[in-house]
């Protein structure tokens, strides 16, 4: 009788603990599967920590060889290696947030894309991401901007965001949000490099970098349209690119930040570079042909006193 | 006939092979709807519907373009061979419920599977399919596209896009999105995402009909194995009647067959007569069951010869009795009124881009969703009852969900039946599907008095079909100044993005509603050009557009 009693035992729980091991799994399986993921996630830091280095001034190479562009710009700074080591894992983000096609001007041209990728991997990069959280379809803004094949013809890894690579960050406050999700991968990446292009938008006028920043957080980004200045600025105080190149080779001077008129499209040539994101806003509003006033988030901006005027090294290729 | 010399060892039946060879047919129908994606593949990934003969002729008869259907003489072709072939070894809804059947009989132990039948040869159950198919038919003629409702390549295409890839996207979502789970399925997401679904999960909660419709399928196997293959599916029906007495077909050794009647028994879809040697051709589904099931090993499956004897009982050749057409037309003029659309007037639903005629539309869509499938927004969604019987699973765009994309005309591509039209890229853009209207009770700008442009920056025509404007608006006694959205209706197509972008929760403030004036909605496409011709130049396709390597501006 003994034996018996103890195989039922061996082969089966007793009421507590089908009791506890169900609640656990439960437990586990419902974990954050609800509209709130966690509010600290482990290991991930509440705001990047930039990589320091280049050179403090505002790099403008005009010319036609667009990879050459890039190159001798970022070469004005003091080089990529100054801030990528070998090994490290660097995210770019260009502006492919529309299905339009790169003569259309709402995306980052290709080429800036592939050459930036090109040069990571001459400072050995490990891990080259290119992502974008699109407006459009990811799958057609990605090919339509020709982005994606540039990318990934250069090495590096294109990768699709959806609301499952976002955690919730804390916004540094005053930020009209306590909180946000925003991309795992930008808050682990080692460098991120920030390709916005030169466009025109119809509330804050133009859209540059900080703008571009835009691509990597989740939610319904309408909601940010009531106060962007300072929720721009709380984001680019949490991803803090260290790199900002413009691509100004073409700009969209009207119906941004979609565009789709070819009249509405300026050849410039230009690629400008810069550590100092506020430094790229005021050249990219310069070209824009956007008044001092003009650019809400410039003029939050200047009253926390975070524009300063940098040397602005140009080159003709 | 008599035994050949060499009969006496046990000859494996070929039957042994047809899970592989189903499963094979079953991979590539569920690879087909996969590739229902952008950049659509060269071969048009709408082949699947586009093999059903029982489509062919309800597209011939609703006017609609019957060359794409080509493919379906190879079915046509291997029922005059062997039979119903095509449903005992390739059709992707038979092996699904060959699956089904056995894991009823071995799971749940479904005693009434195994026993030989009750539901007879000339029992009406059977005879139901060849109702459906003339109810079918003449509902076709009569402009009424009931086809897609029944024809299982139809079924499956629309199963699989609405209830199985869907349920697929939201598991493989919720593993992704767990943080236990997270880190190991982020890779199988991030790879499927990324080459076949959207962003975010499909939307399910729409799809319940179809879902209940499938259930029924799956749940009239409880009436015996194959239930929906013997008594339902038309094209069953139609393939059967093509072949009274194939080339190709079950022939049984008459001296070696002892009448022991296990094949009858053994038969899935009970094709078998109880003396075990008279099988009904258009019952037959060839699968060969029978074979590895007989002792004495009798049975074999070949070319009938002028020698062999005629096994085939031509009285019941077609379980299609005089009484029985007679009772399908009548039926077919009863239910033809309640499907039937009253008018050609907008039901109030939104069609896909360059539909001109609902009536129209109706007869020839065959509901096989494959325009909901490669649709990049989820915005074409199966209708439910909102149009009446007759727009049942018909595609609508719901803005809310999601929008017809400007730089895509993929539903058209891939509709094959031209129900959608196949339009270029630059005719589908000047398409109007609807008109986009503001409702200022509910827009931020106009109501609070706060910017927002979400839906002037989404707005995808060259020159903003919603403009901003000046606007002082007074918010509870203060004067606030604010750029509040207007439309321009001549420029609006009503693709939609509005609705869908907008911030505001619940029902958007700005909204899509169908043209009032179908007869004055500015169709620009000609029927001609959904043609062979066009359905050949389709391609990744930017048509009209320069490659993507021409990206200089001069």
């Amino acid at each position: 009788m003994k034996f018996r009693e103890e195989s039922y035992r061996v082969s089966n729980w007793s009421r507590r603990e089908f009791l506890s091991e169900t609640l656990l799994v439960a437990a586990a399986l419902t974990a954050g599967c609800g509209r709130a993921a966690p509010a600290a996630p482990n290991g991930l830091p509440l705001r990047r920590r930039p990589r320091t280095g280049l050179k403090k001034v505002l790099a403008v190479v005009r010319g036609t060889d667009i990879p050459a562009q890039v190159r001798a710009a970022f070469s004005a700074l003091g080089g990529l290696e100054r801030i990528i080591s070998p090994g490290m894992t660097v995210l770019i983000k260009p502006n492919m947030s529309w299905a339009r096609r790169p003569e259309q001007a709402a995306t980052t041209h290709p080429e800036v894309v592939g050459g930036v990728v090109r040069l990571c991997r001459e400072c050995r990069a490990a891990k080259i991401l290119v992502l974008d959280n699109t407006c459009n379809n990811a799958r057609r803004s990605y090919a339509l901007s020709g982005i994606a094949a540039a990318a990934r013809k250069a090495g590096a890894e294109v990768q699709h965001l959806s609301s499952a690579d976002m955690v919730r960050i804390p916004l540094p406050q005053p930020a009209p949000f306590p909180e946000w999700p925003i991309a795992r991968a930008a808050l682990e990446a080692d460098v991120i490099i920030n390709l916005p292009v030169a466009k025109h938008h119809s509330l804050s006028r133009v859209s540059l970098g900080v703008k571009n920043l835009m691509g990597l957080i989740g939610d319904d980004r309408g909601d940010w349209h009531k106060v962007l200045p300072p929720s721009l600025l709380a984001l680019q105080k949490i991803l803090v690119p260290e790199v900002t190149l413009l691509d100004a080779t073409r700009i969209l001077m009207n119906h941004g930040p979609q565009g789709g008129r070819l009249d509405d499209v300026r050849r410039m040539n230009l690629v400008a570079a810069s550590p100092d994101p506020f430094a790229i806003e005021s050249f990219g509003a310069e070209i824009l042909e956007a008044g001092p006033d003009e650019v809400p988030l410039l003029t939050e901006a200047r009253k926390r006193k975070l524009v300063a005027p940098l040397p602005r090294l140009e080159e003709s290729l | 006939m008599k035994n050949p010399s060499d009969s006496g060892d046990a000859r494996p039946s070929p039957g042994r092979f047809r899970p592989f060879v189903q499963a094979a047919f079953f991979a590539a129908a569920c690879f087909a709807v996969l590739e229902t994606v952008f950049p659509l593949p060269d071969w048009n990934p709408n082949l699947l519907v586009r093999f059903s003969p029982l489509l062919a002729l309800t597209t011939f008869l609703s006017g609609g373009i019957v060359s794409f259907f080509l493919p379906s003489l190879l079915l046509i072709l291997s029922a005059l061979v062997a039979g119903r072939v095509f449903c005992g070894w390739a059709c992707p809804v038979g092996a699904f419920l060959d699956l089904w059947d056995t894991a009823l009989r071995r799971f749940l132990r479904i005693r009434r599977l195994r026993r030989p039948q009750r539901l007879d040869a000339h029992s009406l159950p059977r005879t139901f399919k060849f109702f459906i198919l003339a109810l079918v038919l003449l509902a076709a003629a009569f402009g009424i596209g009931l086809a897609g409702w029944f024809d299982p390549l139809s079924l499956f295409v629309r199963t699989t896009t609405n209830v199985f890839l869907p349920g697929l996207d939201h598991l493989l979502f919720l593993l992704h999105k767990n943080p236990l789970t997270g880190r190991t399925f982020s890779f199988a997401d991030e790879f499927f995402r990324r080459r076949f679904l959207l962003e975010e999960p499909f939307p399910l909660h729409d799809t319940f009909l179809v879902a209940a419709f499938f259930l029924f399928v799956l749940l009239l196997s409880f009436l015996g194995s194959r239930a929906w293959c013997r008594f339902v599916c038309p094209l069953g029906a139609l393939l059967g009647l093509l072949s009274p007495k194939p080339r190709y077909r079950r022939l049984v050794y008459s001296d070696l067959c002892t009448e022991c009647g296990r094949c009858t028994v053994k038969c899935p879809p009970r094709a078998i007569a109880r003396s075990g040697r008279t099988t009904e051709a258009p019952e037959c589904l060839l699968c060969m069951e029978c074979g590895t099931e007989c002792p004495e090993n009798a049975i074999r499956y070949s070319p009938a010869s002028e020698r062999d004897e005629p096994l085939l009982d031509p009285k019941r050749n077609v379980a299609l009795t005089r009484r029985g057409l007679f009772a399908g037309t009548i039926a077919g003029f009863v239910i033809g009124p309640l499907l039937k659309p009253s008018s050609d007037e907008n039901p109030g639903v939104i069609r896909p881009p360059g539909v001109a005629s609902e009536r129209e539309f109706l007869s020839r869509c065959i509901r096989c969703a494959e325009c909901v499938r490669v649709c990049p927004s989820a915005g074409l969604r199966p209708t439910g009852f909102e149009t009446g019987l007759s727009g049942l699973w018909a595609p609508r765009l719901v803005p809310r969900t999601g929008y017809c994309e400007y730089t895509c005309n993929d539903c058209g591509k891939v509709c094959p039946t031209g129900a959608i039209p196949n339009l270029s890229l630059v005719e589908k853009q000047k398409a109007v599907l609807g008109l986009a209207r503001i409702d200022k009770h509910r827009c931020i700008p106009w109501h609070e008095g706060e910017p927002c442009v979400v839906c002037e920056e989404f707005c995808p025509t060259p020159t903003k079909a919603i403009k901003l404007s000046h606007e002082k608006i007074t918010v509870k006694g203060t004067v606030k100044a604010v750029r509040a959205p207007k439309v321009v209706e001549k420029d609006c197509i009503g693709c939609g993005i509005c609705e869908t972008m907008c911030p505001v929760d619940g029902p958007a403030a700005i909204r899509i509603f169908p043209s009032p004036h179908p007869s004055e909605k500015p169709v620009r496409h000609e029927s001609a050009r959904s043609t062979a011709a066009a359905h050949r130049d389709f391609r990744t396709g930017f048509d009209h557009q320069p490659p993507a390597s021409a990206c200089k501006i001069s």
